[in-house]
């Protein structure tokens, strides 16, 4: 595996899930505004098709920890800010809801194509880093410079906040089994180092 | 304006029929419809506070209402995402809704820093300065806007509102929310009375 890889809108296609982001809206059938939301569909997606700039960026640090950058480019929060600066309000919300729908999607897709990626040396996803709940020294800013490389105009600022906000930053161990879980696995006896699930008690007690 | 009037403008505001709002309100007067509108946002806020109601419906009516307006107004607050908050989102939410009551603010942007807002409230007079947060480590930058204000002695002068987080023990907020739309039926509230 490369030190960077880049994933790039090929491998995430802007198809948001119309179901999908009306639940998220809680926008349910029957509902005396879901005419409107659904009026508006067509704009905003079409919107997201011209403003998403969709790619995954993949820094490689030793031998066992990826960074992970999604992003749907830089383009996409001004097109939802300037529909709200019109006071075209449903077709906002109707565009933020997609982006993020659409960044879980991507969310989803780089996990198969890490396996895919890790799969080829051998090697296994362990656990998940996220910068919200992990400790802040898991991610350093200078681990994000390399993907400046590539995203010139994205940033983390100090307090953990990536800019553009349609984005999503995680990390991932990697080790050389894969996981081993099953009814009688004692995690705390695993050799998958990283794995939070190591400080579990024995999922047979 | 009679109840059946009210109750077919309140439809097509949820509807969010731009179109039917227009023709509706043709055949009232000017402070009637001015007057429905506000008592149809009541009710549509309220609801919204209690649940009753989805954002998104109240998002439709919004759309709708901002039709309605008479004319640019002068701003009443200004709202801002605070510095270090790169995110919009809240920010668009809180004045879509104040926009909806019919109460006018001035639009900071992202990232704005204290003397920023500072500046805006010397400058306009305004009597509410609305912050939105996208994390609980924002609260450190309203903590530095309430300091810079007690220091220029304008803290007296306006009325501090959070949204975007729950209020901690030693906030400086007059009040503070989750919801953009608890933060915004607060504000209003003040201002109209």
């Amino acid at each position: 595996m490369e030190k960077l890889t880049v994933f790039g809108p090929e491998h995430f296609p802007v198809c948001p899930d119309r179901e999908e982001v009306f639940s998220w809206l809680a926008c349910a059938e029957g509902l005396a505004c879901r005419p409107a939301f659904e009026a508006a569909w067509a704009e905003a997606e079409d919107a997201l098709r011209r403003a998403a700039l969709p790619q995954a960026v993949i820094v490689r640090e030793g031998e066992s920890m990826l960074t992970v950058f999604l992003t749907l480019g830089p383009s996409v929060e001004p097109a939802v800010a300037e529909l709200f600066r019109q006071e075209r309000y449903v077709a906002g919300s109707l565009l933020n809801t997609m982006s993020d729908e659409l960044l879980f999607q991507m969310d989803r897709r780089s996990v198969t194509l890490l396996s895919e990626l890790c799969g080829r040396e051998g090697l296994f996803i362990a656990s998940r880093l996220e910068p919200g709940t992990e400790t802040l020294d898991a991610f350093p800013l200078s681990r994000f410079e390399p993907i400046r490389s590539v995203c010139p105009w994205a940033s983390l600022s100090p307090r953990g906040v990536i800019d553009p906000v349609k984005s999503m930053l995680y990390g991932v161990t990697l080790s050389e089994h894969a996981c081993g879980f099953t009814a009688l696995h004692d995690c705390s006896r695993c050799s998958q180092k990283g794995c939070p699930y190591r400080d579990a008690k024995c999922r047979c007690e | 304006m009679d109840q059946k009037m009210e109750g077919l403008l309140t439809a097509a505001l949820l509807r969010g029929d731009r179109d039917a709002v227009l023709s509706l309100t043709a055949v009232a007067e000017r402070d009637q419809l001015r007057l429905c509108k506000n008592s149809v946002l009541h009710g549509l806020t309220e609801g919204c506070l209690k649940g009753e109601v989805p954002f998104c419906q109240l998002t439709a009516a919004a759309q709708a209402a901002a039709a309605l307006e008479d004319g640019a107004l002068p701003p009443v607050a200004c709202c801002g995402a605070v510095e270090g908050n790169t995110s919009a989102t809240g920010q668009h939410f809180l004045l879509m809704l104040l926009r909806a009551w019919g109460m006018p603010a001035l639009d900071l942007g992202c990232s704005v820093a204290p003397d920023r807002f500072l500046d805006a409230v010397a400058e306009h007079d305004f009597s509410f300065v609305l912050c939105t947060l996208f994390s609980p480590k924002d609260m450190e930058s309203v903590r530095r806007l309430d300091a810079e204000a007690r220091r220029c002695g304008l803290r007296d002068r306006f009325l501090l509102v959070v949204s975007g987080a729950e209020p901690g023990p030693d906030s400086p907020a007059d009040f503070q929310s989750r919801s953009a739309a608890a933060a915004a039926e607060w504000v209003v509230s003040r201002w109209r009375s």
